[in-house]
């Protein structure tokens, strides 16, 4: 079995593969699309995302094994969290819409739990840095991570804006998501015993 | 509950992120059993008992 140190690193790059897959069949299938006639063809390239997601799963699943019993408990914690969050969120939201509000999709969803999954993740790293007396030094991290990432997503935003094309708030949010995971790739890829 | 690993670690000089390799664990999680912020699994007590040669009772005490 690999060293738990090496499951960051690992799990960095499955994800991050799976993630250049994703991007890849999304963008990719909206130009091949009209290039194509029979239907069924047709139909499996407009889903043909689903491929990469199913390998991000896959990758969670693999690093959920490789790493060790308190950071497993730490992650099956924040997906609880998570869970819950969107379970009222989306129940709540349903009545909302009933009462005007704007209709949203499945992935708005998937967004909310996922937002939800790193922002109790990282009250959980940051729990840690305290216990271990490094809290200025994480606060310093947390806030150019958070910089880096507005600044970042800020530029995409007015380069989209600049050439007309559209950036969705959930395009924004994808953004946002590449550019902290490469900050993290960074840290993870920096020190010499990762951490999960 | 109690322990004592920070000082079963620190009379041998032993760092945490050499403790947390010996154990095949990260050191986050030897720092969390240091603090009492976590109690380990049954099959981590023994591995750690194994490495410092004692009783899990010698090491772990109820809080």
């Amino acid at each position: 079995m690999a060293p738990v140190s090496q499951a960051p690193r690992r799990y960095f790059i499955e994800f991050n593969a799976a993630m250049l897959l994703y991007i890849a069949a999304a963008v990719g299938r909206k130009f091949v699309i009209h290039y194509v006639g029979d239907p069924t063809l047709k139909t499996l390239i407009l889903i043909s995302p689903i491929v990469p997601v199913l390998l991000t799963a896959w990758a969670v699943v693999r690093f959920y094994k490789r790493m060790d019993e308190y950071h497993r408990l730490q992650l099956l914690e924040a997906l609880a969290v998570s869970a819950g969050v969107t379970a009222v969120v989306s129940a709540s939201w349903s009545f909302l819409e009933d009462a005007g509000f704007p209709h949203l999709q499945m992935i708005d969803a998937l967004m909310v739990m996922m937002l939800t999954w790193g922002a109790v993740a990282l009250y959980m790293g940051w729990k840690d840095k305290v216990s271990e007396g490094r809290a200025l030094s994480a606060l310093k991290s947390v806030a150019a991570t958070l910089v880096y990432v507005a600044v970042g997503t800020a530029t995409y935003a007015l380069i989209m804006s600049w050439a007309g094309l559209q950036h969705p708030w959930y395009v924004l949010a994808l953004v946002a998501t590449v550019l902290f995971i490469a900050r993290m790739g960074f840290f993870i890829f920096s020190k010499k015993s990762a951490s999960c | 509950m109690l322990n004592s690993l920070r000082d079963l670690r620190a009379a041998r000089g032993w760092s945490q992120a050499d403790l947390a390799d010996k154990l095949n664990v990260s050191r986050q999680t030897v720092n969390a059993l240091e603090t009492g912020r976590y109690d380990p699994s049954l099959p981590l007590a023994f591995a750690i008992a194994k490495l410092f040669k004692l009783k899990i009772e010698d090491i772990f005490q109820a809080g």
